[in-house]
């Protein structure tokens, strides 16, 4: 495919319009319009050597900080290989064809499955090599007594009943009676000979701030389990923009099974409905997941993504990569947990976190209230 | 490419020390009619390039300066409801009928012209700079687009106005969120990096001609050493000309570690990374060869 993408083309404009297909595989944005744009700009100034002609195209075609550094290289990379390439004939058709296929989610059947049928083994060996840390970390959470779990749902509250106070600078119509609205006011009354006797009302918009929270339950995280749950479930109860999903190598939405219950029936419910509890841990291929089967409903601007994961992760890095970069541009901002960095001396060294580190806006541990107290205030 | 020459030419005749791809990018927005939009770290002088433009181009500057919650009455346009409610009084005796009525409320006499509507309407050149973009929410930028790509403005009482010249318009962003990629593809994007030691050092020149000549070059070459230490506010090119100023303002034309510890308040505010400055003083000082008196 790569070979197939630099040819030397007979005219001019064919050639530019395949280094933007070039730029295209490689993450840039531009259609037909900046292909015409490139040509117009193009027949406007004649650029008088090579570093003239990348720097225009760099000005028409670099839409942003990353493609800026990007395209010398590419610029480089594509014109050299041309000056080497043969001329040959593209069956553009047939590159078409090879563009990678969307990949199918797999059914949760199928997870299933692949989760019973002699992986499974392989998972727990792996994971049994990481007890040394969970050995470790164990301690810190046995001190974590029933006071402390009530003190977090307390602050968790706190904080959800301010997430629900925000209003946003817009204005809404209302029909209470708060600031009036001249505009509608003046409008009503046009009738009434200038007299205003019926006023409009409006109000600040309420604020749209929603919690999407991805919950980790695999194995790695089991000793967690409690702390998880009723941090999820303090989460739910006072918060409506709030849900939840919880993954291991798959991604399950729990939310319904968090909202308006006991606690009790709560946890019943959601080891019916979770099913693969304690597996290994695919992180990439459930935000894969979670982006096929849910991303535009619970991603957006006013959605803080909040990760409860310790990073221990099996699958593919490249995929996590992926599905990070795409959580960052959808979201207000991601908030990693991870109860492992309440330890001492703890830096993220596991694959999976160091993938996503650089996507993170805030990593905290919040395993105890003066690290959750920190989350709260830096969220506000 | 001449174009480029008479523009960097064009640009130091009004102080502003332009790299190629600045000049290529101002090129070709005239050539396409494009917006710029840039991004950069504070202070490089992205506000600055607005206005340059404006002084060159003897062009009213109009600004809009974003904020959280901007919206099409503050942007676009707004009825003057005061006025109205006055006409409408004073006229309470003249028996006009309810159209009548309407239609002088709703004209342009009773239209308050914000920047958005102000930019594109009247005879006189004008520059539209749009500050800080990523502080607007994301409902304005959807806004913002139908404006920057068909020059017009709907206003259902008076109908549809279109532009009666195309501004050059220059968008800022601090990259605080990340702006749409709709947005993006109807502009020209440029980036602007903190200056190279060379070019600081010109601007200090080209801003401050009186300056010593060997003062300057210490002073980019400090600034050059202190952005490469990790802080949490990076001094750009105005902190810079502040404190060229501020030692120029104090008969200095030598760098010494005192000197730089009394003043570095005017390149560094925040105080974590004016003592990480001050323990690494002697290391920087290393760094850019300058011999201290007192060192």
């Amino acid at each position: 495919m790569e070979k197939q993408l630099v040819s030397r083309k007979t005219d001019f404009p064919a050639q530019l319009v395949q280094f933007n297909r070039f730029l295209r595989s490689r993450g840039f944005i531009n259609g037909p319009g900046e292909e015409v744009d490139a040509l117009q700009a193009l027949a406007g100034s004649i650029p008088e050597n090579g570093e003239a002609f990348r720097s225009l195209l760099a000005g028409v075609w670099v839409k942003n900080k990353d493609q800026h550094f990007l395209f010398p290289t590419l610029f480089q990379e594509y014109w050299g290989q041309l000056d080497k390439a043969e001329n040959s004939k593209i069956n553009q058709q047939e590159e078409e064809k090879k563009q990678p296929k969307k990949q199918q989610a797999p059914s949760l059947q199928e997870l299933k499955n692949w989760l019973y049928n002699g992986r499974q083994q392989t998972e727990e060996e792996e994971i049994a090599a990481y007890s040394g840390v969970e050995v470790f970390t164990q301690k810190d959470f046995s001190a974590f007594g029933q006071e402390d779990v009530e003190e977090i749902v307390r602050i968790i509250r706190q904080f959800a009943r301010w997430l629900s106070r925000q209003q946003r600078r817009r204005w809404t119509k209302t029909n209470r009676q708060r600031q009036i609205d001249l505009g509608r006011s003046i409008r009503k009354n046009l009738s009434r000979n200038s007299q205003l006797d019926y006023f409009l009302w409006r109000q600040p918009k309420p604020g749209r701030q929603k919690i999407t929270l991805l919950c980790d339950v695999s194995k790695s995280m089991d000793l967690y389990a409690r702390f998880l749950i009723q941090f999820m479930y303090a989460f739910h109860r006072v918060s409506t923009e709030m849900e939840t999903f919880v993954f291991t190598t798959s991604l399950t939405r729990i939310s319904s099974a968090l909202s308006n219950r006991e606690f009790g029936d709560s946890l019943e419910e959601l080891h019916t409905i979770v099913p693969s509890w304690s597996g290994g841990t695919n992180i990439g291929r459930s935000f894969a997941q979670f982006r096929e089967d849910y991303g535009c409903r619970h991603l957006g601007k006013e959605t803080t993504v909040m990760i409860l994961s310790d990073g221990w992760d099996q699958g593919d890095e490249d995929l996590l990569d992926e599905q990070m970069h795409f959580l960052q541009k959808s979201s207000r901002r991601i908030i990693w947990v991870n109860p492992l960095a309440g330890r001492p001396g703890y830096s993220p060294q596991t694959i999976g976190m160091k993938t996503a580190m650089p996507y993170v806006d805030y990593f905290t541990s919040a395993h105890n209230v003066t690290t959750l107290v920190d989350m709260v205030r830096w969220m506000k | 490419m001449k174009e480029l020459e008479s523009i960097a030419k064009e640009l130091l005749a009004e102080g502003y020390i332009a790299d190629r791809q600045i000049c290529m990018t101002l090129h070709l927005s005239r050539l396409l009619q494009k917006p710029i939009l840039l991004e950069g770290p504070a202070g490089v002088g992205k506000t600055e390039i607005a206005k340059i433009l404006a002084a060159q181009q003897r062009a009213e500057l109009i600004r809009l300066q974003c904020y959280e919650g901007l919206d099409a009455n503050q942007a676009i346009y707004e009825w003057n409801y005061q006025r109205q409610l006055l006409y409408l009084k004073m006229s309470e005796q003249d028996g006009q009928s309810i159209e009548e009525k309407e239609a002088n409320i709703f004209s342009r006499d009773f239209l308050l012209e914000r920047p958005l509507l102000r930019a594109i309407t009247g005879d006189a050149p004008k520059v539209l700079l749009i500050d800080e973009l990523d502080r607007a929410d994301e409902e304005f930028e959807s806004f913002l687009l139908e404006i920057l790509s068909d020059w017009q403005i709907s206003i259902p009482e008076i109908g549809t106005l279109k532009a009666t010249t195309i501004p050059p318009v220059v968008i800022t962003s601090n990259r605080t969120r990340e702006l749409s990629d709709a947005l993006r593809r109807r502009c020209l994007y440029l980036w602007i990096d903190y200056p190279t030691e060379e070019k600081e050092v010109a601007i200090i020149r080209s801003r401050l001609p009186g300056l010593d000549q060997r003062l300057a070059s210490e002073i980019g070459a400090f600034m050059a050493a202190v952005r490469q230490q990790r802080l949490d506010k990076t001094p750009g090119i105005a902190e810079t000309l502040d404190w060229a100023t501020t030692l120029a303002a104090l008969h200095i034309d030598h760098l010494d570690k005192d000197i730089v510890e009394d003043t570095l308040g005017v390149i560094l505010k925040d105080w974590k990374d004016v003592r990480t400055t001050q323990d690494s003083l002697s290391e920087l000082f290393d760094k850019t060869g300058i011999i201290s008196k007192v060192g």
